[in-house]
């Protein structure tokens, strides 16, 4: 009986090492021949020009006829599909402008209106902006359901996961593809990704029986980015690919293939090539950011701080507002530490998520505060989130504590995520 | 040994195609029509989400806060739920209503407005309001809410408040067919 | 703190990882509703006096050119026309649109399994199907020489017509009256349209019905 069972746990072992081994292994998931295609189609990109054709339209109607309000909204959403297809963030304030008039025009009464200003106020990370129209849309009442959706959405945004799941309580619904992205939002919040993966899969299928493009498209590239985050890297880029046969312009899913041919395939020289396609089109500074990250992979220290002035210029627009701040925080932590805490703060107020917290403990231990900076660890951030990031950060304040017991099992963590968190960090983690 | 590792191998490619497959094509079963085509199963039940009968009831007449309610009330239930509600917005709307140009004072109006449905007659005429037939359908021409307004705003005689009788706008930008599917064209 | 600055160092620009974007992705997911909005119902005697015509629009204000183009209809929605014979209110027959694949499919005018809220579909009641029409393209029509029915589904001009600002601004007191001339706002755009001819003989034959539409989701 003993023998047995020492066999069947060998057994067990041996599957699962060779298991690991098999997807450790350096195999090539990528090719070229998969995706080209899609980048040499950037030009022109054709999603940006439907939505300019669109806003052209909407623009010369409400010209002809100023008192037409109904138009408003249809400008917003031609000029929030250029912000989607360009990375403009001009686009978006456009979209604000307009929803702005048309909820005056409307008094701030229509549901529905609130609900768009309010989604354009999520995409610019003013979250308290949006729940305060929220609200005031679940007050009035009618569209009640899409404003319970988005109140669930901001208040996890704002770290309030109980008012969160009092919301996820009152739209419960499995055959409902808002609930069951949201249901994975959640489960993924909690740390569950198996429920996550599962719960996006039922909704993906949603997605397909109703053979909308939009919602297909979303659904894959949300599906393929938790693929990821669980190491199914293969399923990842498989999703990725999916998605773009049905948008072929579409710059999240591209990236998402360089993330993979970076972090996975170590191909530094190709995923920079894909980013640069997508920068002719699209352009969002967070690819400056990844530019750099793989240009000091590469130890091409030029090439890094090319990379990043080019983020300092992008974001030197004021219509990014906070939109960037936590990037730009992470970035002080270094050369300018007070920066980041200040950066820090803010978040806290704002949004006192355990990522908010985590960025401010890490600040206050680069300015040397390492005590205070564990307290708020232990009470904000550990049991709060298991995102890597924030494992990270800790496992530097454990050690600046001398608490390196603490580390072992956080390195451990951190080293089977490693395509998630990337190569450089991952030199990093080994340092633990 | 060599077994062992056969057969980890084979368990480990399973489980490899296993997460690697794409999602089960769904197999449908094949039913035929009347006319002999293979058609697909319509399975599942399916839900109220919207409705709608005479055109811009929901919008006029529900207070905001109660649109989504009457979106799914069934029509058979409608009148108790939603008569006294409208008999309200339509003196807030014309608070010197009386009657109006089909002699219904505001609860016999509203009483035939609560119930939201299209009578269609299938005996000869079908308008929304020509002049002789009351509605008795509505055809795409139909200028309703010129019709509507009258009904609200226009008294007994369509006389009154002249200036909210008639949105002066009487016809589509776009001629109908006279024949199947009778819709213009799309621009 | 100078080795901690070291080991900083290394992954200091790790900030534009994996994931930390796709959070930011799925920040703001679409809520679907809108598939399912009815804009507008008609119903009326067909160019053949035999027959009754019902006509289902969905998804308002379209632009000419790819938004048109590219708009489909939902295939979890189903259309319902609603028909009661009897003056109660409670529907006596449906017309069923479902569509799939490229195709709307009609079922019906057949007794439904069931009134209200919920409804199933009879594979049985299948009265025709058409493929959905192209924009540009020329209108794709069934004509069901077993059923007498008539279909069709796809973008057409919006056929209502009405200055919805200047009565939204009556509404909210801004305005006293209606301009002369007035604006239609639904000139120049378009719709998803679902039309279908049925023998008057299906329905009940003479008299009147009363009908209204309905979109449910599976």
């Amino acid at each position: 009986m003993i023998t047995k069972n020492i066999w069947f746990v060998l057994i067990v072992l041996a599957i699962f090492t060779s298991c690991k081994t098999d997807t450790d292994s350096d195999s090539t998931i990528t090719s070229q021949k998969d995706y080209l295609v899609f980048l040499e189609s950037n030009n022109p990109n054709n999603t940006q020009k439907e939505a300019k054709e669109n806003f052209e339209f909407w623009n010369e109607k409400i010209n002809k006829e100023p008192n037409q309000f109904p138009y408003l909204g249809k400008l917003a959403s031609s000029q929030n599909a250029l912000f989607e297809a360009t990375g403009n963030i001009e686009n978006l304030k456009n979209a604000e402008a307009y929803l702005v008039q048309l909820n005056e025009k409307t008094q701030f009464n229509k549901p529905s209106h609130l609900q768009s200003l309010a989604r354009v106020y999520i995409s610019q990370h003013r979250f308290l902006e949006a729940l305060e129209l929220l609200l005031n849309a679940e007050n009035i009442g009618d569209n009640l359901e899409a404003s319970q959706k988005m109140l669930f959405d901001v208040y996890l945004e704002l770290g309030d996961s109980d008012k969160a799941a009092a919301y996820l309580e009152k739209f419960k619904d499995f055959s409902d593809f808002d609930y069951l992205l949201r249901l994975a939002k959640w489960s993924d919040h909690n740390s569950d990704l198996d429920a996550a993966i599962k719960y996006m899969e039922k909704a993906t299928a949603i997605a397909e029986s109703s053979n909308l493009k939009s919602a297909k498209i979303w659904s894959y590239t949300n599906l393929a980015d938790f693929y990821g985050h669980s190491g199914q890297i293969d399923k990842a880029y498989n999703f990725y690919l999916k998605s773009l046969e049905l948008d072929p312009d579409n710059s999240y899913a591209k990236k998402g293939i360089a993330w993979i041919v970076f972090s996975h395939e170590k191909n530094t020289k190709e995923a920079k090539s894909i980013i640069n396609k997508i920068l002719e089109t699209h352009n969002a500074p967070d690819y400056y950011l990844l530019l750099a990250e793989i240009a000091e992979y590469e130890g091409n220290e030029k090439e890094k701080n090319k990379a990043l002035d080019s983020y300092w210029q992008a974001i030197n627009n004021s219509g990014y507002g906070d939109m960037y701040n936590v990037y730009s925080a992470k970035l002080y932590l270094d050369s300018n530490p007070e920066k980041a805490l200040e950066i820090a703060k803010r978040e806290v107020e704002n949004r006192p998520t355990a990522m908010s917290y985590s960025l401010y403990s890490h600040s206050l231990l680069s300015i040397g505060q390492k005590e205070e900076a564990l307290k708020v660890l232990e009470t904000h951030v550990i049991g709060h989130t298991t995102e890597p990031d924030a494992l990270l950060t800790a496992a530097y304040i454990y050690k600046a504590n001398g608490l390196n017991e603490k580390v072992k099992p956080i390195k451990k963590d951190l080293l089977d995520s490693s395509f998630e968190i990337g190569p450089l960090t991952i030199k990093e983690v080994e340092l633990l | 040994m060599k077994s062992i590792k056969i057969l980890l191998t084979a368990t480990c490619l399973s489980v490899f195609l296993f997460n690697c497959s794409e999602d089960d094509v769904n197999d449908r079963n094949f039913a035929t029509s009347p006319e002999g085509e293979p058609i697909e199963q319509f399975d599942g039940t399916y839900t109220l989400e919207d409705q709608m009968a005479r055109p811009a009831i929901n919008t006029v007449f529900v207070n905001s806060g109660s649109k989504d309610t009457f979106n799914t009330t069934l029509p058979a239930d409608m009148g108790s739920a939603f008569q006294s509600s409208f008999e309200a917005k339509l003196l807030a709307l014309n608070p010197g209503y009386t009657t109006n140009a089909l002699g219904l004072d505001a609860a016999t109006f509203t009483t035939v407005l609560a119930t939201d449905v299209l009578t269609v007659s299938l005996d000869g005429t079908t308008t929304f309001f020509d002049g002789t037939n009351v509605l008795t359908g509505r055809t795409l021409a139909d200028d309703v809410i010129n019709v509507e307004l009258l009904l609200i705003f226009g008294g007994p005689m369509g006389a009154d408040n002249p200036g909210l009788t008639n949105d002066n706008v009487d016809a589509n930008d776009k001629p109908f067919l006279n024949s199947f599917p009778y819709l213009a064209s799309p621009w | 703190m100078k080795k901690l600055k070291i080991i900083l160092g290394v992954g200091l620009l790790a900030v534009a990882g994996y994931f930390t974007v796709a959070a930011d992705h799925i920040d703001a997911p679409a809520v679907m509703g809108g598939s399912s909005d009815i804009t507008d119902y008609f119903a009326f005697q067909g160019q053949d006096n035999n027959n009754i015509v019902f006509v289902a629009n969905v998804q308002g204000l379209l632009a000419p050119g790819s938004a048109t183009s590219s708009a489909t209809f939902d295939e979890n929605v189903m259309i319902e026309f609603n028909i009661d014979t009897n003056a109660d209110a409670v529907e006596d027959l449906v017309i069923q649109a479902v569509p799939r694949d490229g195709k709307m499919y009609f079922f019906g005018p057949y007794q439904p399994n069931s009134t209200g809220i919920s409804s199933t579909i009879k594979s049985e009641a299948l009265a025709t199907s058409v493929n959905i029409s192209q924009y540009g393209g020329a209108a794709a029509i069934s004509n069901s020489s077993v059923s007498g029915i008539k279909a069709f589904a796809g973008p057409r001009d919006d056929p209502f017509f009405f200055d919805f600002a200047q009565y939204s601004e009556i509404i909210a007191g801004n305005a006293t009256s209606f301009n002369n001339p007035g604006s239609d706002t639904f000139a120049g755009t378009n719709v998803m349209s679902i039309v279908v001819e049925v023998p008057k003989a299906l329905l009940g034959g003479s008299g009147s019905i009363n009908t209204w539409v309905e979109s449910k989701r599976k």
